[in-house]
């Protein structure tokens, strides 16, 4: 019995490996069919001509029922008036035996070569013309003189346009995949339920991460290669991004991240497929300097210091920023994620005796921080960076975080009305206030769509053209790729009051 | 009539892995399936280890580390090429895999799994903590991958290079298991006291084991970075190195198959369980553990071990040869 | 450096370090009893913490009710893990090195459960032990209250361990139990009985470790896994894997050590000053450190 669950077991393994091999989405087709010989391919899957296709004024002739089936398209055949007809979606095409001219939903179109019947009886007709007027892709290959058509499936609401997230949701470090996921599947069920892109719904795939970018390496190589997906949004961690934002450019799909490294950016990257949906902690960190610099007129700052990379990077910034006003950094304290004990940190930076204290930490160390800060009466002003600013902290900390300031990517009590909109419909589904990244992934999706309708099309290179130049007002304001492939410089400096955080300055 | 069932069912299986990259143009699955392979790869030494030689190993990824980056920073700091990154990734990683076979002497069971979860703590640490060297947790990028004639390999001849990679391995550990020093392995496995009765140094068989297993793990961990481009520290915790030994478990200790049985089923469960169920994504790791931790109690001697004795069954032979068992404990070890 | 500084540290090390020897305890039960170490040792932390956040902070029902549930609950845990694990094991021919991979995967296991079901964020301890900001200020140290409470509790503890192995009937069996399996069931002990109630104990004083924790630590998952666990298997060492009072003990210095390298070396490589101590004393003094027995393991 055992033996048998165990043969089973393996047995499905390897089918279901097997089971991975769609060389297409089901709905798409690529025909492939060579001069002089009579095997061709539809999907992969051989099939026998009854006439070898042939050149004629260098233009490719192949019988004109078979690349009508091939293609899917109804195919009419009037011997009266000798014309051959294809209708596929709401594509309608005539041709005329003999003649160069062919009409395309009812306008006149001039062929280089007529349709013809040859001496054996068998009418064919141009593949490139057809092919490329229901919009598929030819290509020629000289060498092998074959010429391969690929039919890319319109969508429809039956055939919805496929995206991929990717997001944290097990894994160490900040474990942010819910509110990415809940962000943008929002957006999705508002924009389906009004009816879709262009009658097309949005299909949205979520797969884990773990915020590890060996893991992101797998899942988008899925995404591209067995989903097919139009546009991928994430990884949200920085490292993950830096390592698979190639395999984005290479498959020539735009990939939308709430990753908020400096590393990433477009002089930095030169990836045109690359975007960022949140402002990056480049312009976060400076803010936070500023503030610190300009309005608390602090000289002597310390810093408390994560290990991971978004919290080195933060501190590359802060540096650069703290010299560019002639300012001294007193002391940098180092903490582990997980570290549960700061005793001896915040000891050393009160005998520092710095006059504010710099927060460069993920949420759970944030919280250990201020705990400690309280306890050993640390007394002076603490500003913090962006993982600072959110629930995951404030609930940790409770009284703790009272008083304490920080820069926010977003702000939950912004007045706005497009935000309040945002975080009621957020409340009302998912019944939790948004909290950062949330809200990116849910422009981002929106954005998207507003991509597609100015392209006209799905096809990802012409996403990711119109990407380029579209501009969408969402919950981060106003936002439109700059030279940075980012969309959005938006920040907050807020101060919390021990139930929300009372924004300062809103930037820009 | 049943010799030659025997004969049709390997020839199949064996003929589908050769063909599997033309059946499965998709990028992803290949891309799977060499990590797949790489990880039979320190599987089976983990099986050789821990299996064969008696020697438990919870920081097996240390070395996995100690390979990739080695490559990786001699590829990319010392511009050297990719051979030379290859054999000073696994000659490092041996060094490393016979120094920590040095608590073995003295250590047994528990408290040398603890000694091996140190080591790979530390070289965890090490790898977040010396940023200048390692890149930290930003990680090492732009690692060349492997090229033949000018072209980076594609998935499809990683596939291969990696599948003659394994057949290597699963022919050394043949060879080994049925010479002397195999022999010399199953003793001190066994009865330490004893094999050293018998003038079996179990010193030797304990430093071979270690450095060879270490040695296989230096290999993938500097395949893998060639393959992947980049590193950063995250694959290299505590819990990767519980699932290679998991790995090693699943498939069965005691068989050669072991390493690929396991390698094979533990990469590509998590993958076969990403289902595109919306709120999945959370479930995954959960069934992913729940699976393996059932075979473990269910079929403690692993999937080979079933697997090869139910195909045994198939084909009307008698059960082979009595395989060694591992004594069961003795007080106060 | 002042004094105060020194003192500071020390009562943190001290106190965390306890609860570390608390859950050292609860491998060298379980490997009193059956010979085999349990990775999933710490998870039984992890657990209770989250069972008496739920008890108390989601469905209020009160301090006393919320605590006695929540190790009730682990208690019951200790049982199925024997009964589930362990039994099937020995059954289908597995052996130590089956059992160790087994837990480890259950360790693994309960994190997944505990991620899908609360999520991955941490949460704060409801203030039972005192608001977390609360302090006793005594000079110029500053002591939070919950330091207290955890030691309290570790006190009052040990010392019903110390009276239950050493004054009690079962405590008596127990200890003979250890000592030799085959005499004892000879002598007439219920050798299945104390094997159970080795689990159940194992498995509920980790529990109240967690508990005990989770202000410091929060409601998260850091307590189930990772360095904390590998603590916990440090003390255990350190005490021999046999004497109570010597994982204790060995609790409380590797959490003064772990205070001192931060304050004098670097936080930075902290854990790792942790890991050289513990192998330095396995191969160095294996017997363990803290070990005040009179026999050997």
């Amino acid at each position: 019995m055992k033996k048998a669950v165990v043969m089973l077991l393996v047995v499905a393994l390897f089918a279901a490996v097997l089971g991975f091999t769609p060389v297409r989405a089901a709905e798409g087709v690529v025909v492939q069919i060579t001069i002089g010989s009579t095997k061709a391919t539809i999907n992969s899957k051989a099939v026998v001509l009854d006439q070898p296709p042939l050149i004629e004024s260098g233009r490719t002739l192949v019988p004109f029922r078979f690349i009508g089936e091939a293609i899917g398209a109804q195919i009419g055949w009037n011997p009266g008036n000798r014309t051959v007809s294809y209708v596929l979606g709401n594509v309608n095409i005539v041709l005329t035996i003999g003649s160069i001219t062919a009409m395309v939903n009812g306008v006149k179109t001039t062929l280089d070569v007529a349709p013809k019947i040859l001496p054996t009886g068998r009418t064919v007709v141009p593949i490139r013309f057809i092919s490329e007027s229901i919009g598929a892709k030819v290509d020629w290959n000289a060498t092998t003189r074959m010429v391969t058509v690929t039919v890319i499936a319109k969508p429809s609401w039956s055939t919805p346009i496929k995206i991929v997230l990717s997001a944290p949701f097990t894994g160490s470090g900040s474990i942010l995949g819910e509110y990415c996921k809940d962000g943008a599947q929002l957006a999705v069920d508002e924009i389906n339920a009004a009816g879709g892109v262009n009658g097309a719904k949005f299909d949205l795939i979520t797969y884990d991460d773990q915020a590890n970018a060996s893991t992101a390496a797998t899942v988008v190589r899925r995404a591209l290669d067995s989903d097919k997906a139009v546009a991928i949004f994430g990884p949200n961690m920085s490292a993950a991004v830096l390592g698979v934002h190639t395999l984005a450019q290479q498959a020539k799909v735009p990939m939308l991240v709430g990753a908020t490294s400096p590393s990433l950016r477009y002089d930095k990257t030169q990836n045109d497929y690359l975007f960022r949906l949140r402002a990056d902690d480049g312009v976060k960190v400076a803010q936070q300097v500023k503030y610190i610099v300009e309005i608390l007129k602090a000289k002597k700052p310390g810093i408390i210091l994560g290990s991971d990379d978004y919290c080195t990077s933060a501190l590359a910034v802060a540096k650069q920023a703290f010299d560019k006003y002639g300012i001294k950094i007193v002391d940098i304290e180092n903490m582990k994620e997980g570290d549960k004990d700061v005793t001896a940190q915040v000891t050393k930076l009160k005998n520092a005796g710095i006059d504010v204290l710099v927060g460069l930490t993920h949420e759970p160390e944030a919280a250990v921080v201020m705990l400690k800060v309280r306890q050993l009466k640390l007394t002076v002003p603490i500003v913090g960076f962006s993982a600072w600013g959110v629930p995951a902290f404030t609930d940790l900390a409770g009284v703790a975080a009272i008083g304490v300031i920080s820069v926010q990517g977003f702000n939950p009590a912004d007045t706005d009305p497009t935000v309040k909109k945002f975080v009621d419909a957020y409340k009302a589904k998912w019944g939790k206030e948004p909290s950062d990244p949330a809200q990116c992934y849910y422009d981002g999706v929106y954005l998207l769509k507003k991509a597609i309708e100015t392209a006209g099309s799905t096809d990802p290179v012409k996403i990711d053209e119109a990407l380029k130049t579209v501009e969408y007002t969402g919950v981060q304001g106003l936002m439109k790729c700059d030279a940075l492939h980012n969309f959005t410089n938006i920040c907050y400096i807020s101060k919390f009051n021990g139930k929300t955080w009372e924004v300062i300055s809103k930037i820009p | 009539m049943r010799r030659n069932l025997k004969r049709i069912v390997y020839g199949a299986f064996f003929g589908l892995i050769l063909v599997l990259p033309l059946l499965s143009r998709n990028e992803y699955v290949l891309f799977v399936m060499n990590k797949a392979l790489l990880n039979i790869i320190v599987a089976s030494g983990l099986v050789f280890l821990t299996g064969f030689a008696g020697q438990i190993s919870l920081g097996q990824v240390g070395f996995v580390a100690i390979g990739a980056y080695t490559s990786g920073l001699v590829t990319t700091r010392l511009g050297m090429p990719i051979p030379i990154g290859i054999v000073a990734g696994i000659a490092l990683s041996v060094i490393v895999g016979l120094v920590v076979a040095i608590p073995s002497f003295k250590l047994k069971a528990f408290f040398l799994s603890l000694v091996t979860i140190a080591f790979g703590q530390i070289i965890y640490l090490l790898l977040v903590n010396l940023t200048a060297v390692t890149g930290g947790s930003q990680g090492l990028f732009n690692i060349p991958p492997m090229k033949l004639s000018g072209t980076p390999f594609t998935n499809t001849l990683y596939y291969y290079l990696f599948l003659v990679l394994v057949a290597l391995v699963i022919l050394l550990m043949y060879r080994l298991k049925y010479s002397y020093i195999g022999r010399q392995m199953f003793a001190v496995n066994d009865d330490d006291v004893a094999a050293e009765a018998c003038a079996i140094n179990s010193r030797k068989t304990k430093v071979f084991a270690f450095g060879l297993s270490a040695g296989l793990a230096g290999l993938s961990g500097a395949l893998t970075a060639h393959m992947v481009g980049f590193l950063t520290p995250d694959p290299f915790t505590f819990f990767d190195s519980a699932n290679f030994v998991a790995m090693a478990v699943v498939g069965g200790l005691r068989q050669l198959s072991g390493g690929v049985v396991g390698g094979f089923a533990l990469t590509w469960l998590p993958e076969l369980l990403r289902l595109k169920i919306s709120g999945f994504e959370n479930y995954y790791l959960l069934v992913n553990s729940v699976i393996v931790l059932l075979v473990l109690v269910f079929l403690p001697s692993g999937l080979g071990a079933s697997l090869s004795k139910g195909l045994s069954r198939l084909w009307g032979e008698k059960q082979g040869a009595v395989t060694l068992h591992n004594s069961k404990s003795k007080e106060g070890e | 450096m002042v004094l105060s500084d020194l003192l500071q540290n020390i009562i943190g090390g001290v106190t965390v370090g306890a609860t570390y020897g608390l859950i050292g305890l609860g491998v060298v039960f379980l490997w009193q009893s059956i010979q085999r170490i349990n990775f999933a040792n710490i998870s039984s932390a992890m657990l209770a913490a989250y069972l008496f956040y739920t008890f108390y902070a989601q469905l209020h029902l009160g301090f006393l009710v919320s605590f006695v549930v929540s190790i009730a609950i682990i208690a019951a845990y200790g049982l199925a893990l024997r009964y589930l694990v362990l039994e099937p094991i020995n059954r289908h021919g597995g052996d130590k090195l089956e059992f160790v991979v087994a837990t480890l995967m259950l360790c693994i296991f309960w994190l997944s459960v505990v991620k899908v079901i609360y999520g991955g964020i941490a949460k704060p301890f409801p203030p039972v032990f005192g608001e977390a900001t609360s302090f006793v200020q005594i000079g110029s140290i500053s002591i939070p209250s919950v330091y207290f409470w955890i030691f309290f509790v570790v006190l009052v503890l040990v010392f019903a361990l110390h009276m239950l192995l050493q004054r009690t009937m079962i405590g008596k069996m127990f200890r003979a139990t250890a000592q030799n399996k085959e005499m004892a069931s000879l002598v007439g002990i219920n050798v299945d009985m104390t094997t159970s109630l080795a689990f159940m104990l194992a498995t509920s004083i980790v529990g109240i470790a967690g508990i005990l924790l989770a202000p410091i630590y929060f409601v998260s998952l850091d307590l189930g896994g990772g360095p904390i666990g590998i603590k916990g298997f440090a003390a255990a060492v350190m005490g021999g894997l046999v004497d109570p009072l010597g994982t204790i003990a060995g609790g409380i210095t590797i959490g003064l050590v772990e205070n001192f390298s931060t304050l004098f070396i670097s936080s930075a490589y902290k854990d790792v000053i942790s890991f050289v101590v513990l192998v330095v004393v396995l191969i160095w003094k294996p017997r363990g450190i803290f070990n005040w027995t009179t026999k050997g393991d």
